[in-house]
Parts: C-alpha cells; structure tokens; sequence
C-alpha cells in the first residue's frame, strides 16, 4: 500500500474513534451507512462493507480518490451534527496530513 | 450555520434568514391554525427552487383531502407533484403499531427521493397511534431526528398541539424547533399569530408576530419594535412655507423638512384640512416631492372634496402621482397590518416623502394594549425619521374645550419634533377656533395663541391675537 493511502486510512480511522467519542457508535453507524450509500453509487463495493464495528472497517480497497471523496462526506454530515467548529477540526487534520 | 429559506412571506425575516438546515422543526397549534398551509407553502417553494420536498400523511386527514384543500392557493402548481413534491400515505404502517417498521420504511423513502425537506403530518396523531409508552416514543424519536441529520434533511412535524402540551410531550425536547400558531377573539375579530417558542442555532424575532393566510399562502407582518440605536434627530435647514404667512411666522420660518409634526385638537376642529393645506405646501415646495395621506377616517373621495372647497390645489399632484391618498380601516386590522402597509407604502415611494396619518387615534382601534400601541408609534415615527420624511400626524383629543391637549399620555410629543394644537374657546355667544404653536423643535417659534378660521373658497384664515385667558 503506497504512504499516502497508508496516512489517509490512519487519518480516517482516528477521526472515526474521535467522532464516536461525540456521538456514540450508533449514531456513527448511521452516519456510514449514509456514506456507504451515497458512494455505491459510484463503486458498488462500498454497499458491501461491514460496518457492526466502525473502527474495523477495511478501508484498504478503495483508491486515494474514493478515500478523499468519503473524509469529506464525513466531514460535512458530522459538522451539521456537531458545528462548524468540529467541521473545522477535522478539516485541519486532514490539511495537516497533505 | 446553514439557512433553509422557506420563501414565505415575512417567514425569513422571522428566523432571522431562514431555518437552520437539518433541524426537526415542530409545527404546533390548533385545527385550522394554519400549519399544513405553512409546511405545503414551503415545499412548493423549495420546488421552484428544484429542492425535493416528502410529504408523509398519518393518519389524521386523508392524503387526497390535503391535497384538494392547497390546491386552492396560488403556490400550488401540480407540475410539481411526483417530480420535486412526493406524498406517502403511512396510515397502513401505522396500523402495525411497530415504530421500526415505521423507521425503516421512512428510511427507505429518504433514500429512494433524497429530499431536502421532510413533513409528517400529523405528527402527533402518528405519535397518539403507534406509542403505549414514553420510552419506545422517545428511542424513536431520538433515532428518527438523528437519521434525519445524518441523511441531511429537515423536517417539519406537524401536529394539532396546545401549549399545554408543549410542556409535557417529550417530542417537543428532542425538536430543534417550535414554531405555534394559534388564533384570538379580539373584539369579535379573529386574529392569527405565529410564535418562535425555540429555535436551535439561530436567532429569531421573539414574540407573537400577526399573520394571515390569503389566496396566496402565508403572509407575516413582523411586529415593528422601535429601533433605538436608529433614533436620530436630524436637523434640516430646508424649510417649507404654507403659503399661510401668519403661519409661517408662527414656525419660526416654515415647517423643517424631515420633521414629524404633531396636530393635535378636538373633532371637527380642522386637523384633517391642517394636514391637506401641509400636503399641498410640500408638494409645491420641489417639483421632485412625493406625498402619501394615509387616511383611517375619510375616504379618498371625501378628502379630495374638501380640498376642492377649500380651494386647495392637489388635483394636479393626484393626476401626476405625485400625491397618493391611501384609505385604511383600522377597525379590522393589525396595527402591525397597518403598519406594515404604511412602511410598504413609503418604501415604495422613496425617502424624502411627504407623510399624512390621519389620524394616530384610529390605531388605537386595532390595538387594545397601551404599550404595544405606544411602542407602534415610537416606531412608527422613528421610521419616519431615518427615512428623511417630512410627517404630519394627527391626533384626536377627547375634550373640545380641555387644555389637556397635547398627546402625552403616549409619549409621543417627545418623538415629535413640531406640535401644534387646535382648540374650540367660547367667546359669547360663539364657539371660536384658535392655534398655538407648542414646539418647534431648533426653532424660535410664536408664542401666540391666535384665533382662525376655515372659509370655503380661501382655506385657513389666521385671525387675531386671543386677548382672552382660554387655558385656565
């Protein structure tokens, strides 16, 4: 797996456990099977995923793009839930990551 | 935080821009409050706009005769349907009495349509059918307005709640909104009001705010507050002669452009042909001036015969647009209504309009309360001057003969920057008129107290000094 996909996942996987801090791992469920949903679209295998442990989820299928394309989904349904200053937060984490 | 613009009128000046985006919003009130009208007008609007709207009927009103009755309104438009508008009927779930099943079939709706703005109506008749106890309805409550947030949607729930219940139904915690609308007997007039009681993430306009429902839709005329940072006393240097020289002297010079004058007398004294002679002075003064004589007493028709009589010369000013009587009955009206109108009116005219309320005392039929009526007027005429108008109000004292003559009992004459008072005296065996100038706001005005006259042919007549003591 090439670095950059490596620090994408890491950065997926830590906002992940942050967000579940906040909103508890149902409401995170939810929130992927949102995600998941809107990017099958695109890619039925995102439709697939198993998701009964948030912070097991394999990620390490999907290409750079889809990753980016599902951080910044998280980011806006999670900013709606917790404001525009965790918005901000995580999008400052990923800019960090660049 | 993101903003829903409803699109109704007055609605996004109440919510301060529209309602924050994904928040559950509870419609409350009575039957017939108007809160289907309210959550339908808002779909067709989003509609115009290509935003998707899920329309969920329960098991209150058939979905058909919902649909029947918006039909009537103007922003009803059947292009939409099945295109930006989708109804569902779930009454047939509801008989399972199974709230996931509920859950999982709205799911699978919000999924399939993807819409912008969700309404379940009635919401509470939902709730009366499907939950025995508060802790299957709160999970479910819980459960539905977090899936809404995450699936980005918001929601109108609407229901036929009382106040009382919004202090013990759990629905009304879990909302991010209660907007109520309910309706009042005043004076065997039927009043509606829509009130925010809460609204997570934005400010609103507090308070109960007048409303009506047209052919139209919704209309909400915002409850005028004055505005006292805008408060300003401008001082103008301009200013306007009557054409009445001995009145003119009386002002010190003429009537201050920008000014709000006061005339305040009994009935019948002449305050009305005051005012006409003031409208046609500000007319004649520049050629760009505009007047608008908001009249709650006389019609138009009558206000033109007078100034006919009087030899008044406003007929050319009516045929250019230049002046613009506008007749409004206070009796069956809001004084936010009235108020709204008369803003309107100006605005649409411009600033440095010439102003005529005829007269402030008729508001007082379309408002009970003392301070709310006060507070109109101090807004009222606060409008008058950040808008650079040139006003003159009326005022009908009780008394025909008192020396209680000056409007203080509401404050106003400290709004007003020129007062003028009309008053009957008895000089045996006649009943006499006399003006005396009270308050010229920057201005060394008379002091006098001079006896006039209104003749047909030649308008206001000054006469001379009143020798005798008529205010004791």
């Amino acid at each position: 797996m090439d670095k950059e996909k490596s620090r994408l996942i890491v950065l997926i996987k830590e906002s992940l456990n942050e967000i579940s801090m906040y909103i508890g791992t149902s409401a995170l469920k939810v929130v992927l099977e949102r995600i998941f949903f809107d990017l099958s679209v695109y890619n039925p295998a995102w439709e697939h995923i198993e998701i009964s442990d948030p912070e097991e989820v394999d990620f390490s299928k999907f290409s750079i793009e889809e990753l980016k394309k599902f951080y910044h989904m998280l980011v806006d349904i999670v900013g709606n839930i917790l404001g525009d200053e965790f918005k901000k937060e995580l999008l400052r984490k990923a800019k960090k990551e660049e | 935080m993101e903003k829903l613009r409803t699109g109704i009128f007055g609605f996004d000046e109440l919510t301060h821009g529209g309602l924050p985006k994904y928040s559950t919003i509870i419609l409350a009130g009575s039957p017939g409050s108007g809160k289907t009208t309210l959550a339908f007008e808002t779909a067709f609007n989003l509609a115009r706009d290509g935003k998707r709207t899920l329309i969920i009927s329960t098991v209150s009103e058939p979905l058909a005769k919902m649909v029947r009755f918006m039909s009537s309104f103007s922003f009803f438009d059947k292009k939409f349907i099945g295109r930006e508008i989708f109804f569902e009927d779930i009454s047939e779930f509801i008989q399972k009495e199974d709230p996931a099943v509920i859950l999982e079939h709205i799911d699978f709706l919000i999924k399939k349509i993807r819409p912008e703005l969700l309404i379940i109506d009635s919401f509470k008749s939902l709730c009366e059918n499907l939950f025995d106890s508060e802790k299957i309805k709160r999970k479910f409550l819980y459960t539905l307005s977090l899936r809404l947030s995450i699936w980005q949607v918001t929601s109108f729930f609407v229901g036929e709640y009382l106040l009382s219940d919004i202090k013990k139904e759990i629905e009304f915690s879990v909302a991010d909104g209660i907007i109520y609308l309910f309706g009042t007997e005043e004076a065997e007039l039927q009043k509606r009001y829509i009130q925010i009681l809460k609204l997570r993430g934005s400010s609103f306009e507090k308070g109960k705010q007048y409303f009506d429902i047209t052919s139209d839709g919704i209309k909400i005329y915002l409850r005028l507050r004055p505005d006292i940072e805008r408060i300003r006393y401008c001082f103008s240097e301009k200013e306007i002669k009557t054409g009445i020289a001995e009145i003119d002297r009386m002002f010190g010079g003429g009537i201050r452009k920008g000014s709000v004058t006061l005339i305040s007398g009994p009935t019948g004294i002449g305050k009305t042909i005051f005012t006409l002679k003031f409208a046609e002075s500000y007319l004649k003064a520049d050629k760009n001036h505009k007047f608008l004589f908001f009249s709650f007493e006389e019609s138009p028709d009558w206000l033109i015969k007078y100034a006919q009589a009087l030899n008044f010369e406003l007929e050319p000013f009516i045929k250019n647009n230049k002046l613009k009587f506008i007749f409004l009955s206070p009796v069956e009206l809001d004084l936010d209504y009235l108020c709204f109108r008369i803003m309107y009116e100006i605005r649409n005219t411009g600033e440095d309009t010439g102003i005529a309320i005829d007269s402030i005392t008729s508001f007082r039929y379309s408002q009970r309360d003392d301070i709310r009526y006060r507070e109109m007027l101090w807004s009222l005429m606060n409008f008058f001057k950040y808008s650079n108008n040139t006003a003159f109000i009326t005022y009908e004292v009780e008394d025909p003969f008192g020396v209680n003559l000056i409007a203080h009992e509401m404050k106003i004459s400290v709004l007003s920057d020129s007062i003028i008072t009309l008053r009957y005296y008895e000089d045996s065996p006649y009943i006499k008129r006399a003006l005396s100038v009270i308050k010229i706001r920057g201005s060394n005005h008379s002091k006098e107290i001079r006896e006039f006259d209104i003749v047909e042919g030649k308008g206001i007549i000054i006469k001379e000094l009143v020798s005798k003591g008529i205010m004791k």
